[in-house]
């Protein structure tokens, strides 16, 4: 752990100075310049360094019991003390950054710096967020969206895939691939099925799992689906022939 | 299927609207941490706003634990401060309690919130 100062050293101006404290009234030793500017900072230095108290206070309160009661300076040493864990955080994500010459602080480059300097219990929950907001997210635009698992990358090109003859498909029961039971969220037998807006040249039985959109994440283990889940729900167990939601039968001259 | 029921909260209860913490704030100081700090996806925020909720439900969680101690139902920023001091993995917060504790005069002006 580093020892020394905060992560925030721009927020400290005058610490230390005779004129730190109240402001109105203790100026008799400081020239008038000065305590003006230092009236300005302190302002400043509030609205813009820390979290809107009210919003922390929020929190606090949903935290503890009804009865419970905080004091002002508890409140505003808890305000410092986010700020301080953003910056701290924020910089270990940027070294992070910096050492794989990446310049965007990604959410990824976030949690990692949180697993390395000690708060792995949030890494869980704050991927459970993410994965909830992305949910949303594609749920409120009219696309579907594929978050991929698995990095396949010979099924990145659909259309070329086409053009060779694809392995024979798993006659029922389904033997996939690889374990889907390592993922949660997934639903076993999952053909792939196109829509009128993503032309998916995959015959039926084909792990979906692979497509990668522009709106891929990787999460580590976990596949979600927006308008396909209840696609894939209804074919769950079911082979060739099983849905009744497509024409699309690519094996039929291969039989 | 398995229900998160430790982040029921999350599942069930989950924003959907507006998130709790302003992401211009957080991004701000993001940015002020360091003069090296280029770029920040515009995710990233968003997964601090969440972290830093949990961030204050468990200093605050802890700093009741020591009012608890003391007997009293007001917690103080001593016991903010001795929360800090107890646990690991916030000791980059140790100076920043120890530090406004050897203050005398708070620095801030802040309108006081009850």
């Amino acid at each position: 752990m580093e020892s020394g100062g905060s992560f925030n050293t721009k927020r400290k101006y005058t610490t230390k100075a005779p004129t730190s404290g109240i402001v109105i009234g203790a100026t008799t030793n400081i020239p008038a310049v000065a305590s003006d500017a230092n009236v300005q900072q302190f302002f400043k230095r509030d609205a813009d360094q820390y979290m809107p108290i009210a919003n922390i206070i929020r929190i606090m309160r949903r935290t503890l019991p009804v009865h419970a009661k905080i004091a002002d300076d508890a409140k505003e040493t808890i305000q410092e003390c986010v700020s301080e864990f953003i910056s701290f955080i924020t910089s270990e994500a940027n070294k992070k950054c910096h050492q794989e010459y990446r310049k965007t602080i990604t959410p990824e480059d976030v949690l990692s710096a949180m697993e390395t300097l000690g708060f792995n219990n949030y890494i869980e929950p704050l991927t459970i967020f993410l994965k909830k907001y992305h949910a949303r997210d594609s749920h409120s635009s009219s696309q579907p969206t594929l978050l991929v698992k698995r990095n396949m990358s010979y099924l990145r090109q659909p259309t070329a895939e086409m053009a060779r003859p694809p392995p024979p498909p798993p006659q029922p029961p389904f033997t996939m691939a690889y374990d889907p039971m390592q993922l949660p969220n997934t639903h076993q037998m999952a053909p792939p099925l196109p829509t009128p807006s993503i032309p998916l040249p995959f015959p039926m039985g084909y792990c979906p799992t692979q497509l990668i959109t522009a709106n891929t994440m990787d999460y580590g283990s976990y596949i979600e689906f927006s308008q396909m889940k209840d696609y894939y729900k209804e074919n769950q167990g079911g082979g060739e022939g099983s849905s009744s939601l497509l024409e699309f039968h690519p094996f039929e001259p291969f039989k | 299927m398995r229900q998160p029921g430790a982040y029921s909260k999350l599942v069930s209860g989950g924003k959907s609207g507006p998130h709790s913490l302003p992401l211009a704030r957080i991004k701000k100081i993001m940015k002020n941490s360091s003069d090296e700090v280029k770029m920040i996806s515009g995710e990233a925020p968003i997964v601090f706003s969440k972290a830093c909720e949990l961030f204050i439900e468990e200093l605050t969680k802890r700093a009741w634990i020591m009012t608890l101690q003391a007997k009293r139902r007001t917690m103080q920023k001593e016991d903010v401060a001795s929360a800090v001091i107890d646990t690991d993995i916030f000791d980059f917060l140790v100076n920043l309690v120890s530090h406004d504790s050897a203050n005398t005069v708070r620095e801030s002006d802040q309108p006081q919130e009850s």
